[in-house]
């Protein structure tokens, strides 16, 4: 059932929508587009302080969106892009829902216009 | 990547063999529409219809084992027999979860019915009036989720 499909994405989705939510994580998501980063070279074209650029950056790890290791004093980031996939699948239930709803309606429509046809062609 | 539309954006497309004002007849007729908007086991259970520009849909969709979906549909454009632009709400008065627009075009003896979905961000939720950023909380994403699901 694709409901059921749906809500084991939920948390998942949850935590995605949220970090995409932010124009600063974005940005953050962009530079890591790129290629991997340490932590002072994203906090860099921002102007924010690091403990807010480390709390963005928590909330893209929780998402799944980033992975960050430790390097001597040096923390470095990487994205995952792979997390955007419950993104995907969402959007496929969706499509499915859609496809079934528009056979539906052909079938209504194919219903009403044979019954149209038949009352036309009684004598 | 900024906006990641890609990612919020469902098209569809698809050719039924029937004239646009047949469809159009079967989509704008509030005593039709509920009966094939589904899915399959639903039931829609209406409270408003109103199937006009400025117009609305608010009902309950009710799943096979009595779950019930919340849903409210406010239609911000009619064009009769050409397109129909609509936004989602997570239940009545509920933050707007999506903006779909429906496209009717003749194509030979049928009808090309195309629906665009482009689902709303966090960001959007906390602009949408009367809801404050608390009522976003994770929890009501979580169950926005399978709302959607339902819509």
């Amino acid at each position: 059932m694709l409901l059921s499909h749906m809500a084991k994405h939920d948390p998942d989705l949850s935590l995605l929508f949220h970090a995409l939510s932010d124009p600063t994580r974005r940005a953050m998501l962009e530079r890591l587009a790129c290629g991997p980063a340490a932590v002072t070279e994203l906090a860099g074209p921002s102007g924010l302080k690091l403990p807010t650029i480390l709390r963005h950056l928590s909330v893209l790890e929780q998402a799944g969106l980033i992975h960050s290791a430790k390097d001597g004093r040096i923390r470095s980031c990487r994205l995952n892009p792979q997390a955007l996939d419950p993104m995907k699948g969402w959007l496929d239930t969706q499509r499915a829902q859609w496809e079934a709803r528009l056979d539906r309606l052909d079938d209504y429509v194919t219903k009403l216009m044979t019954a149209r046809m038949e009352k036309d062609t009684a004598p | 990547m900024k906006d990641y539309p890609a990612d919020r954006t469902l098209l569809i497309r698809r050719v039924i063999a029937a004239p646009v004002d047949t469809i159009w007849g079967a989509w704008l007729n509030p005593e039709s529409l509920p009966k094939w908007w589904g899915p399959d086991g639903f039931s829609c259970r209406t409270k408003r219809i109103d199937l006009r520009q400025g117009g609305e849909w608010v009902f309950d969709m009710i799943a096979p084992d009595g779950t019930v979906f919340p849903n409210h549909h406010r239609y911000t454009l009619v064009r009769p027999q050409t397109r129909i632009e609509y936004t989602l709400l997570w239940g009545e008065d509920g933050p707007k979860h999506a903006d779909a627009w429906v496209d009717f075009e003749p194509e030979g003896q049928g009808t090309q019915v195309t629906l665009g979905m482009v689902m709303v961000t966090v960001e959007e939720y906390r602009n949408a009036k009367g809801f404050g950023a608390e009522a976003l909380g994770l929890q009501t994403l979580g169950k926005l989720a399978a709302i959607i699901g339902a819509a």
